[in-house]
């Protein structure tokens, strides 16, 4: 997966749980954001530690000082297997 | 009949975007930009990359926060209240911010940019190769910015050492987000071994956070989209009395 294909399925990730969230324009920092839907019961433990996996990596690629471009195996199915776990819900 | 295309609402070529000299308005770059495709090639491009995407109502309101820390701290032209910018890269954001704050206080301000130099990125404006440390101990700003601080590292805990520091700005994203480290700069963490942690880093040293949300609505960064901005912000940290 490429690092423009990566980021922009992590803005739809993100889109996503916002909505689920009922957050549409304020600021909201994403560990609040997970804390928010975890606490309602719309996600299971396992997914908020796959998302807090994913976000780790989502800012190592956005990062200052990680300039490389490679998005890793691993993290390219985590993402698509979390994307069609909240599509579904 | 045809009107005339108002200047402001022409669109601004993407090359334009590359002159460092161009401070943008919000509506220029977001007219600029109309899709993601663009965006990521613009703000991820390796030989001049753009971490917080300056605009010209950012730099104004920063200005104006700067010119009420000039009021509070009782500076003059004759000792100019000294902003030093750590990890400062190409200088832009220096070199607008003393432009403006001499437009409207002249001489009164002293801002300076300064960068370690270790990621190699090209000075669009002067900009002084020394690591942080040495760069507050040389200047004993009252004041200091760092800009999109590397994920994971901190060097608040550095700036707060020193003695002449009465206060820092942080611009990027914060907690949980891709700049310092969650619990050393921003005293939140999600962290299994930050958990039993209650006083922050910055409280610890005798720091308060302040977010200033009025400022950070303005902002516009790389992890933003499109129409979408809401992702980089900007903090002050200050000494308490």
């Amino acid at each position: 997966m490429k690092k423009n294909e990566f980021l922009k399925e992590i803005k739809n990730l993100e889109e996503m749980l916002r909505e689920k969230a009922g957050i549409k324009n304020e600021t909201i920092t994403f560990p609040v954001l997970l804390q928010q839907i975890f606490n309602s019961g719309q996600i299971n433990k396992q997914t908020l530690d796959d998302l807090e996996k994913i976000w780790e990596f989502r800012n190592r690629v956005v990062s200052p000082s990680i300039l490389n471009n490679e998005i890793f195996d691993e993290i390219e199915i985590l993402l698509t297997s979390l994307i069609n776990y909240l599509n579904q819900k | 009949m045809v009107l005339p295309e108002r200047k402001e609402d022409q669109i601004v070529s993407l090359e334009k975007f590359s002159d460092p000299n161009f401070l943008p308005t919000r509506d220029q770059i977001i007219k600029a930009f109309p899709d993601w495709h663009q965006w990521f090639e613009f703000c991820f491009n390796k030989e001049n990359p753009t971490f917080e995407f300056l605009n010209n109502e950012y730099l104004e309101s920063l200005t104006e926060y700067f010119i009420d820390k000039n009021k509070e701290y009782g500076t003059n032209k004759n000792e100019p209240l000294v902003i030093l910018e750590i990890g400062a890269g190409n200088g832009r954001l220096s070199h607008f911010l003393q432009q403006k704050l001499d437009s409207k206080i002249p001489r009164q301000t002293k801002v300076i940019a300064t960068d370690s130099g270790a990621w190699t990125i090209k000075n669009d404006f002067l900009v002084e190769q020394l690591n942080h440390n040495e760069a507050i101990e040389k200047y004993n700003p009252k004041i200091v910015i760092f800009s999109w601080m590397p994920y994971q590292e901190d060097s608040s805990k550095d700036i707060r050492k020193f003695k002449s520091v009465q206060e820092y700005i942080l611009i990027g994203e914060t907690d949980g987000g891709c700049c310092g480290d969650e619990w050393e700069t921003w005293g939140q963490s999600w962290r299994e071994e930050d958990l039993d942690k209650t006083v922050p880093p910055y409280e610890a040293d005798g720091f308060e956070r302040i977010d200033l949300d009025d400022v950070s609505e303005l902002q516009i960064c790389r992890c933003d989209e499109p129409g979408n901005y809401y992702h980089s912000r900007t903090v002050s940290f200050k000494r308490k009395k």
